[in-house]
């Protein structure tokens, strides 16, 4: 299953203040199939914005050792993005909703219940909490 | 002989997922001393955050793109 696990996700897992479920979830991840993730550019900038230099590094490290290439932000059609944005979304998760989709993933995972995870409906994924994910797959 | 077996090994199983799996334990080690709990309302500053830095970065490229 592939997965786009929201900036939030990251930085909840591998910032000093912890939610267990993020933190569960990239271990669910570590753990390989049946999960696999995609991340782009500007996802690994705010997560960036978001840690501390060793905690950044120690989140560079788990994405190299599950040998998962960041996407370059240029290549995802700007019409995917686009459309989320006619739907009513933010600049921002509306380009994250559009990366969703222009790599196939089945699931977006955010914390930000408010503009995504409330908002079933406008999406041809699924988008769920870490928690909700974990919730559904793994118990 | 064992060890080019070894290195075959390693590399059909692809990703390194127990490197991954350490990284993650090596980091929770570190910030179990800080012993920091994360608030619902620290949640939310995070998330609002996130939000901001991401839609003042996503408005600027999308006008660009519209000529807007």
């Amino acid at each position: 299953m592939l997965l786009t696990p929201d900036a939030n996700e990251y930085i909840f897992a591998f910032g000093p203040e912890p939610k267990a479920s993020c933190g569960l979830l990239l271990d669910a991840i570590a753990k390989g199939p049946p999960c696999a993730i995609r991340i782009c550019r500007p996802t690994v900038a705010e997560v960036r914005k978001h840690l501390a230099p060793q905690d950044f590094r120690d989140f560079l490290a788990y994405l190299q050792s599950l040998e998962v290439a960041i996407d370059e932000e240029e290549f995802v059609p700007y019409e995917f993005g686009a459309n989320f944005l006619a739907r009513g979304l933010k600049p921002g998760d509306a380009f994250l909703a559009g990366y969703a989709e222009w790599v196939g993933a089945q699931c977006l995972i955010s914390e930000n219940r408010k503009d995504l995870v409330d908002h079933p409906e406008l999406f041809p994924f699924q988008v769920l909490t870490a928690e909700a994910f974990l919730a559904k797959y793994f118990r | 002989m064992a060890k080019a077996t070894d290195k075959k090994s390693r590399h059909a199983r692809g990703p390194d997922a127990r490197k991954a799996r350490g990284i993650l334990e090596k980091m929770r080690a570190r910030h179990r001393s800080e012993a920091k709990t994360l608030t619902p309302e620290r949640e939310e500053e995070i998330i609002a955050s996130v939000k901001r830095f991401r839609n003042a970065y996503w408005e600027a490229k999308f006008a660009a793109h519209t000529g807007r």
